[in-house]
């Protein structure tokens, strides 16, 4: 049993990889797609749209937009909050965990591999090699240590939990590079070398009053979804954002 | 031994009893009662579905309330307003960001776009709005009952308040809650 918990906690870790770095991924030869944050329930990778509701995930085939088809409806498990796509996987974070499911048939996204933890929630980004993920260990999410969890994934079948990160109340992340930016409600927005991403050195802590949710690194901008508006911030040295505006609400 | 046996019956129906009471806890519980006795809780007041899966375009900035995931393509930013619709930004140059619009989704919680096709939730509904002119954004296709969970789970499928509440139909839309006499059918933590 506690072997069961070390080896969830581990695959915790891993979830945040950066695919902040691969914008144009998301481009195709005849229409680009936007970009969302961690936090996302729907999520397009080449003509699908992908969506999650609180237990399944739904396909669509919107390669005519005037007609979407639904092509598949999958049961996850319970309590399923957010997707996040890289390449031909999607990473769904929940919140008894993280699961891996491939795109390689679009239409059809069958599982890969699945890390579970203790009770919490949950968003995930990842790359190639790792996938981090964020727990929110308080009394509505659940009992885990909240902290950014580091797993690797470069066997999806098997993500193994790496590192834990203790951080008092993270939510949604980013990757960018070697860059991880991790937002941690009103303790601020914490930024990360990621260059050995199973060992994150903290680089800047900003702490403003704004209570920060998510982020999206975008071109050269940092796009913050704080409680009181968004934030931008240009990352032109992604390490040391430099204010731009503030929109409030 | 009969004693022993009992008592794994009786744990095994606890936990199951436990599982049903928690997931109805995640819901709302139910009150199990018949007829159930009436109390003051509240009321839903309903909208029409012809109302309610109408969208609506204003290029005017309204403020935020319930400010929800944000989005971006290009130039612009986009962030939901948790069940009422899209603000859109317009992010040409980001210290002057701006909001520039509106476009009211009832039911909204999530955002996707490809080329000039923005992709919502109205409820158990996939709403296709043509955002390519942005003083006319507008409706163009609709895929019903896409999320049928959509219709049931939606930010004002419960009162804000903790009490007794009167169970929605899911047959209708809520639109707000009132203050009233009601059967004590549904519970909120």
């Amino acid at each position: 049993m506690i072997l069961v918990i070390k080896r969830i906690a581990f695959f915790a870790l891993t979830g945040l990889i950066v695919s902040c770095t691969k914008d144009a991924q998301n481009e195709t030869a005849a229409t680009t797609t936007g970009k969302g944050g961690s936090l996302a329930k729907f999520t397009i990778a080449g003509n699908y749209l992908y969506s999650v509701d609180n237990s399944s995930l739904f396909t669509f085939d919107i390669s005519n937009p005037l007609t979407p088809v639904k092509t598949s409806v999958e049961y996850i498990g319970n309590t399923i909050e957010t997707i996040y796509p890289f390449k031909n996987r999607l990473f769904i974070g929940g919140a008894n965990g993280m699961y891996i499911y491939s795109i390689d048939t679009p239409s059809l996204p069958t599982r890969m591999g699945t890390a579970l933890h203790v009770r919490s929630c949950d968003p995930v980004v990842a790359n190639d090699s790792v996938a981090f993920v964020t727990l929110k260990g308080n009394t509505l999410c659940g009992p885990a240590v909240s902290g950014l969890y580091i797993n690797n994934v470069s066997n999806l079948f098997q993500p193994v939990l790496r590192k834990v990160i203790e951080i008092e109340s993270p939510e949604g992340l980013a990757i960018h590079d070697t860059t991880l930016y991790v937002c941690n409600n009103d303790a601020g927005l914490k930024i990360y070398n990621i260059t050995d991403p199973f060992n994150p050195v903290e680089r800047k802590s900003i702490i403003d009053g704004s209570n920060y949710r998510d982020a999206i690194p975008y071109q050269n901008l940092l796009i913050c979804f704080v409680s009181s508006g968004i934030v931008l911030y240009n990352i032109t040295d992604p390490v040391n954002p430099v204010f731009l505006k503030q929109i409030a609400n | 031994m009969f004693f022993v046996s009992y008592k794994k019956n009786a744990m095994r129906y606890l936990v199951y009893f436990s599982l049903i009471t928690i997931f109805a806890g995640c819901f709302g519980k139910r009150n199990y009662n018949y007829p159930p006795p009436t109390v003051w809780g509240s009321k839903p007041v309903y909208g029409s579905d012809s109302t309610l899966k109408k969208i609506t375009y204003s290029p005017t900035p309204a403020s935020v309330t319930n400010a929800g995931n944000i989005y971006v393509k290009g130039n612009y930013l986009y962030q939901v307003e948790t069940g009422r619709g899209i603000h859109i930004i317009d992010n040409t140059v980001p210290s002057n960001a701006a909001r520039i619009g509106f476009v009211s989704i009832n039911g909204c919680s999530q955002i996707s776009i490809q080329g000039a096709i923005l992709y919502s939730n109205n409820y158990d509904d996939l709403v296709i709005i043509n955002i390519s002119d942005l003083q006319n954004i507008k409706e163009v296709a609709r895929t019903k009952n896409a999320f049928p969970s959509g219709r049931m789970y939606y930010p004002n499928s419960e009162p804000a308040e903790s009490g007794y509440y009167q169970c929605p139909s899911y047959d209708s839309l809520v639109v707000s809650w009132v203050k009233d006499s009601i059967p004590s059918s549904c519970y909120k933590n």
